[in-house]
């Protein structure tokens, strides 16, 4: 990219004045890391894009609420958490899991390599057992532990920017991560044991 | 000829190499089967238009066909949304199109151009059974009008639990972006249905059947708007069926058409407006049918006896977008 | 490997569940389509509201985008046909107002470079979704 990127505050301007195509372009930015987000919450695809549809539709409705008292992506990681919790809640059957398309990219992550090649090259056997013992795994959090493991472990978010996301202090972040830690490994102990 | 004559073709020359080997016979039907396919296509593609909606977002691409032969069209509802300026092409050339009517309760769109054309003729798509096959023509992405061939593989009334305005067919089919509102046609050559939506990456796909979009045709006709009926009614299924049915009332909201009509709680519907009923369900595509100001009879079960109830439908209210994309 | 560690390492590999690649691009394309359904069954008033409320906006830029929005609004609601609700149909007083803005809208400086990223502008049509839904068993 050779000239930079319009920053968020920008885009957020623009689209309070009324400018719907700055919010388009700020769907096209936040769009896969939310997905992510809310996909690793769900466990579910089809559940994930309606989320989100839903995420983005209140977000543009609220937006000239936002006042940039926080910068804009906490804000609208604020609102997809908390909208994934409320309908994680409702939600009143457990949907099964969909393993759906992994991109082809973890096939070459270091870490995957030495999780699931004990030296032995059946990677796809393997990388499906474990797409399924995390996914199980991660349900049997409670929607709260599970989204600071999301925004922790699988987004790399920072502690600090957790807290300000769900409204709690860092410290109570830690604790969770920690309790939640401890539920996985029980969980995943078969896999531990290589 | 595509790759399927081409491959029937070489099941016929192979023949005589299987121990079950394709006869004289086999061989004029598989011949025929495709000639009537190429046919049907040669018929019927210059009936099947591009149609192109601009607003201020951009421009929207789909596909469409006309109907009859003073150029009314049918085309997808979110092709022409909110558009401000609708083209239609065909026969190679560009024409405005005016949005006569967007029904968004069954996703169809009726388009009129100011020239004859010629059209596709309306079958009877009640008669579409499982296992049908269909020839779906339309303009996928910019690529020239193309014809897909597929099965029919159910009719459903939801997806991913939520429910349709109306049964749409199931088919398994490949369609691509640029088809909706393509029209889907059975052998004889006659328009079943319209191309709605695609299932998840395109591989299956739902089609609103023609019978639905004939009644957003018959509206305008007859009243030069939309009335969708609405008669106020709320069902469950009973424990046990009375007369073949389990569609129990369960409410009948205030001053609506339903608890004036002398419907009451309990009564176990049997048939709306001739349509049978016999569970809850049902009622989804009876009442879709419905239209307000028309009287229908509902045939229902009480105390053991069987009645005709007439009941008025009103103007159905409009949900909400919101309250519509989250279901019932 | 400590386990805590392996757990850590294990989780950050579920950042490869992405959906098909193409995925993204639909999703702006649904999410258009949604806003513009939702201008549909806005009523007129409330989007009217919305819009004009922006053209106090302090920055003196933004009340030109807000009235050409605000136009845009008018003239999205005033090309729906055939609604049932009576918001869709537009007074004359609205057609003048839509025809002055328009020339507005035509001519307004574009004061912005475009974003970077651009979703190809010709959108070929075919949604995931039905257009309606229905309750089952209510009629």
């Amino acid at each position: 990219m050779d000239t930079p990127e319009t920053p968020d505050s920008e885009l957020v301007s623009r689209t309070q004045a009324g400018d719907a195509r700055a919010f388009d372009e700020l769907v096209v930015r936040f769009s896969p890391r939310l997905y992510g987000l809310v996909y690793n919450m769900t466990a579910s695809h089809e559940d994930t894009n309606d989320l989100l549809q839903d995420i983005f539709a209140k977000a543009y409705r609220s937006i000239k609420g936002f006042q940039g008292k926080s910068a804009f992506y906490t804000w609208m990681h604020t609102i997809a958490v908390n909208m994934t919790i409320n309908f994680l809640k409702k939600r009143n059957r457990r949907k099964t899991m969909s393993l759906d398309d992994v991109d082809s990219g973890i096939l070459s992550d270091p870490d995957f390599i030495k999780a699931t090649s004990h030296g032995d090259p059946s990677q796809d056997a393997n990388l499906v057992e474990l797409q399924k013992k995390l996914n199980e795994s991660m349900l049997k959090l409670s929607h709260e532990h599970r989204a600071v493991v999301t925004m922790f472990d699988i987004q790399g978010m920072p502690h600090a920017e957790i807290a300000k996301i769900l409204k709690i202090s860092e410290g109570t972040v830690r604790s969770r991560l920690f309790y939640a830690h401890r539920q996985l490994q029980n969980h995943l102990q078969e896999f531990m044991k290589h | 000829m595509n790759w399927f004559c081409h491959s029937l073709w070489a099941l016929a020359l192979l023949a005589p190499l299987f121990p079950l080997s394709l006869g004289a016979a086999d061989q004029s039907t598989a011949q025929s089967l495709c000639s009537e396919l190429g046919r049907i296509f040669e018929q019927h593609r210059r009936s099947v238009v591009r149609v192109y909606a601009t607003d201020e977002l951009g421009v929207r691409v789909g596909s469409g066909f006309f109907i009859d032969p003073s150029g009314l069209i049918y085309t997808h509802a979110g092709t022409v949304m909110s558009a401000e300026d609708v083209k239609v092409s065909f026969g190679g050339r560009m024409t405005p199109a005016q949005v006569v009517t967007i029904d968004e309760r069954n996703g169809v769109a009726i388009l009129k151009v100011d020239c004859a054309s010629p059209f596709i003729p309306i079958g009877d798509s009640d008669q579409i059974t499982n296992a049908t096959p269909v020839i779906l023509i339309g303009f996928p992405e910019d690529y020239e009008v193309s014809s897909h061939l597929g099965m029919i593989a159910a009719r459903e009334r939801q997806h991913l639990g939520k429910y349709f305005a109306t049964s749409h067919f199931r088919a398994n089919m490949a369609v691509q972006r640029g088809e909706g509102g393509a029209p889907v046609l059975n052998l004889a050559g006659e328009v079943i249905g319209i191309l709605m939506a695609r299932i998840g990456d395109g591989t299956a796909c739902h089609i609103l059947p023609i019978r639905a979009a004939e009644k957003t045709r018959q509206d305008i006709s007859r009243f030069g708007e939309l009335r969708p009926g609405w008669v106020g009614g709320e069902v469950e299924d009973a424990a046990a069926a009375h007369a073949g049915s389990t569609a129990q009332i369960l409410t009948l909201g205030p001053g609506t058409p339903a608890a004036q009509s002398g419907l009451k709680a309990g009564d176990v519907i049997l048939s709306i407006d001739g349509i049978p009923v016999t569970r809850s369900e049902d009622v989804l595509d009876a009442a879709y049918f419905l239209t307000a100001g028309d009287l229908v009879e509902v045939r229902i079960q009480r105390d053991g006896e069987t009645r005709s109830i007439s009941v008025k439908p009103t103007t159905r209210p409009v949900l909400p977008v919101e309250t519509m994309a989250l279901g019932n | 490997m400590d386990s805590e560690e392996s757990i850590s390492k294990l989780l950050r590999l579920k950042r490869y569940e992405q959906p098909r690649p193409d995925y993204f691009e639909d999703f702006l394309a649904e999410f258009q389509l949604r806003q513009r359904a939702e201008v549909i069954h806005r009523p007129f008033w409330n989007i009217a509201w919305d819009r004009f409320s922006s053209l106090f906006s302090p920055l003196p830029s933004m009340r030109l985008v807000a009235a050409s929005s605000f136009a845009a609004a008018v003239i999205a609601t005033g090309v729906t046909l055939n609604w049932s609700s009576q918001e869709a149909k537009t007074s004359p007083a609205t057609w003048n107002l839509s025809s002055a803005a328009q020339t507005r809208l035509e001519s307004a400086p574009s004061a912005f470079t475009a974003p970077k990223k651009r979703v190809s502008s010709l959108q070929y049509v075919l949604p995931t979704r039905p257009t309606g839904y229905a309750s089952a068993r209510s009629f």
